[in-house]
């Protein structure tokens, strides 16, 4: 196999979903059904091993890109390649191998499990998925998944409202480890948890991935956490990715004008570490009426004239694995 | 001193037993100072300000201490005294906009409705349209104040038709409206995105230097903590563990709680030190040990930590409730 090979890729991939209107107000308003571009045009590669974090602040098409590349939604337009397989055209019995290889945890560790289950049952579905029917050979499996998530053996029989919120975060866990995966979308895996909870949860994920290999795909809107968990960043704005860098690079350097100024949001602990602050103006528009051109131009503090809001900057490769879609970089 | 708060106590009384939700914090807050009370959640920061303004939900109630504003204790005050302190005094702002703000009202209108009900200009205009237009002007002016562009249209305006940030500047505008010496803002920004909440907290930073406005900021966020507030206190399990200048607090963390904090989140420092948590989870309010109430989680836990732990008085302002600083104490804070 050819190692640069990523393990999964995205090119051009897109998802709109539509809201209806009804007949009425269509006739009322002489508008058709509206468009969310949730995400609208990305290419991304994420290579066997690595963790790669997607970062953006809310709506911005995280979510619906992570579901989209597992095709838990089915894109709109695009195509997603897993060890350079296109997986629409897989059949059934190759989407079903995709399916267990390809795992997802939640931000919400409250509302993804179902209350009425054990934690024997919850961890028990995606084995038997997997063919292993036998009970005596399923329980020492589950067990021996809740010990490596660091949940007590006595806490089999347990409902998820018995746990608190980073105990049930590692049942979660557990289930998606029970399919064996090699790749995994963590969608905002800590972000309702306490810090010093946070903290318990980020270790286990990183020695599991260590343990058994596993390729991240680690959403966040929190840039302290992707700057530790991450080895490459992308940076999503408006459901399109704007730069993505080795993590090192982006925080020492960020390019794009809207990855300058989120790093430059980060409310910082250490003094040595903060950066002039650049306070962006107004919010974030909707994916109903995305701006022309670079999609951050109404916001952008180095916009740079009039091609910047008619024309869609290019995917721009400024170094060897750094690109930056903005007409600062063109030319 | 605007501020003095001495061994508040709020509790609830509940049929499982009896839940401390703020015990015995004491707090000092100066005159344009902007301090911030941390901790994770369920530690008592929501009632600890709750209480400031004594609207703690049923069944809980403040059994003890004092609050002294301007040197006068609040806990003494009538309800109707109390009443009319609120806004004008003291004034806060939560989490959730749409707490403050009712959605069938225009929002010029609800910022004004606040001032008519401080009786703003009540002097100046016996009554009438010249009272009505004297508010008006001056919600125009506050809406300006807070950032929230074109005024005089969105005057006009439903909570609904403004983003999260626009309402949050406009509760703000509300909460400015009578120029109160103290707001009180809890988790202001834990609801918006970082760059929505960087406007919002630079918006708060001008106002208190501008109006030299003492702020309570009260956050989980230690990086917001560190960057907006002179002084930290850090609250575990409704007590207040550890106080002191935040630069020396970050720097140097005294209480086990505090230091564990800081070893557990993700920092921006080079070579990304292996995250190091806190064992164990934050415990119910129901099932506190006996003595110190982060005992079970401290790694350096004794024999003297089984024994109730006053808070201690260190040097340069530095408080901390733990028996290892006992050697070093001036004496108990409280
Ligand atoms: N099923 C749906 N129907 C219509 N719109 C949707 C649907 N799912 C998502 N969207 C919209 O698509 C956009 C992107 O949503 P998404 O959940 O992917 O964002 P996100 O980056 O994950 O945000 P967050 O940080 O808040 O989780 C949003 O504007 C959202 O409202
Ligand atoms: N209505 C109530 N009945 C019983 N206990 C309550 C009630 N409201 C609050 N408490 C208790 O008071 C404690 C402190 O609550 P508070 O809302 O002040 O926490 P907080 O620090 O603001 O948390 P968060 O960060 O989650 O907002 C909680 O642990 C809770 O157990
Ligand atoms: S393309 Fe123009 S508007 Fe967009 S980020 Fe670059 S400089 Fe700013
Ligand atoms: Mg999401
Ligand atoms: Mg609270």
């Amino acid at each position: 196999m050819n190692v640069e090979q990523p393990l999964l890729e995205a090119r051009g991939l897109k998802k709109y979903f539509t809201i209806k209107r009804s007949p009425i107000a269509k006739l009322l308003t002489k508008k058709t059904d509206l468009l969310v571009k949730a995400v609208d045009g990305v290419d991304l590669s994420i290579m066997e091993g690595e963790t790669l974090g997607l970062v953006g602040e809310s709506g911005c098409g995280k979510s619906t890109l992570g579901r989209a590349i597992l095709n838990i939604i089915n894109p709109t337009a695009g195509e997603v390649y897993f060890r350079g397989e296109k997986l629409f055209r897989f059949n059934k019995k190759q989407l079903l191998q995709f399916r267990q290889e390809a795992q997802i945890i939640f931000q919400n560790p409250y509302s993804s499990l179902n209350p009425r289950k054990t934690v024997r049952d919850i961890v028990a579905v995606p084995l038997v998925q997997k063919g292993m029917h036998d009970p005596v050979e399923r329980e020492a499996r589950i067990l021996e998944l809740l010990e490596r998530v660091g949940l007590s053996q006595h806490q089999i029989n347990n409902y998820p409202h018995q746990f608190s919120g980073g105990q049930r975060q590692r049942v979660g866990v557990a289930r998606a480890l029970a399919m064996q995966p090699s790749f995994v979308v963590c969608d905002e895996p800590v972000s309702a948890l306490d810090v010093s909870v946070q903290a318990q949860t980020i270790n286990l994920l990183e020695e599991l991935q260590q343990d058994f290999k596993l390729t991240y795909l680690f959403i966040t809107h929190d840039l302290s956490v992707i700057y530790y968990v991450s080895n490459r960043i992308a940076v999503m704005y408006l459901g399109k990715i704007v730069e993505v860098a080795p993590t090192g690079k982006l925080f020492e350097k960020p390019l794009h004008p809207y990855s300058k100024a989120l790093l430059s949001a980060i409310p910082i602990v250490d003094k040595a570490a903060r950066r002039k602050r650049i306070i962006l103006e107004g919010t974030v528009p909707s994916p109903i009426d995305v701006p022309s051109g670079c999609p951050f131009h109404p916001r952008c503090p180095e916009f740079i004239g009039p091609i910047c809001s008619s024309e869609l900057p290019e995917n721009i490769e400024v170094e060897p694995g750094r690109k930056v879609m903005c007409h600062l970089y063109s030319g | 001193m605007l501020l003095e708060v001495n061994n508040l106590q709020t509790y609830f009384e509940l049929s499982r037993g009896t839940v401390k939700a703020v015990d015995q914090v004491s707090f000092k807050l100066d005159q344009g100072e902007i301090m911030g009370l941390v901790g994770e959640s369920g530690c008592g920061k929501s009632m600890t300000l709750l209480s400031l303004l004594r609207l703690v939900p049923t069944p809980g109630k403040i059994v003890g201490g004092e609050i002294l504003f301007e040197g006068q204790d609040l806990l003494k005050k009538s309800s109707r005294e109390m009443t009319k302190m609120r806004g004008k005094d003291l004034a806060m702002i939560f989490q959730d906009p749409m707490t403050s703000l009712n959605p069938v009202f225009k929002v010029g209108e609800q910022i004004r409705e606040s001032l008519h009900i401080h009786g703003y200009f009540q002097e100046s205009y016996s009554g009438g349209s010249r009272r009505l237009k004297a508010e008006k002007e001056r919600v125009i002016e506050l809406m300006e104040e807070v950032g929230i562009p074109s005024p005089m249209d969105r005057y006009y305006e439903y909570p609904h038709q403004f983003s999260g940030g626009m309402q949050q500047r406009a509760v703000i505008a509300i909460a400015l409206s009578c120029e109160p010496k103290i707001l009180l803002a809890d988790e202001p920004t834990t609801a918006l995105d970082v760059t929505i909440q960087a406007q919002i907290l630079s918006l708060m930073e001008k106002i208190n230097q501008s109006r030299g406005m003492a702020i309570i900021l009260v956050t989980h966020d230690l990086g917001v903590a560190a960057e907006f507030c002179q002084r930290i206190c850090v609250m575990y399990a409704g007590q207040i563990i550890e106080q002191g200048q935040t630069d020396d607090i970050i720097e140097e963390p005294l209480h086990p709680y505090t230091q564990g904090l800081l070893n557990s989140i993700p920092r921006l420092v080079p070579d990304k030190p292996r995250l190091q948590p806190i064992r164990g989870t934050v415990p119910s309010l129901l099932e506190l040990p006996e003595g110190c109430n982060f005992m079970p989680r401290c790694d350096r836990a004794m024999e003297e930590c089984r024994l109730p732990q006053p808070l201690l008085e260190l040097q340069n302002g530095r408080r901390v409730r733990c028996v290892l600083y006992q050697a070093q104490a001036k004496g108990e804070g409280e």
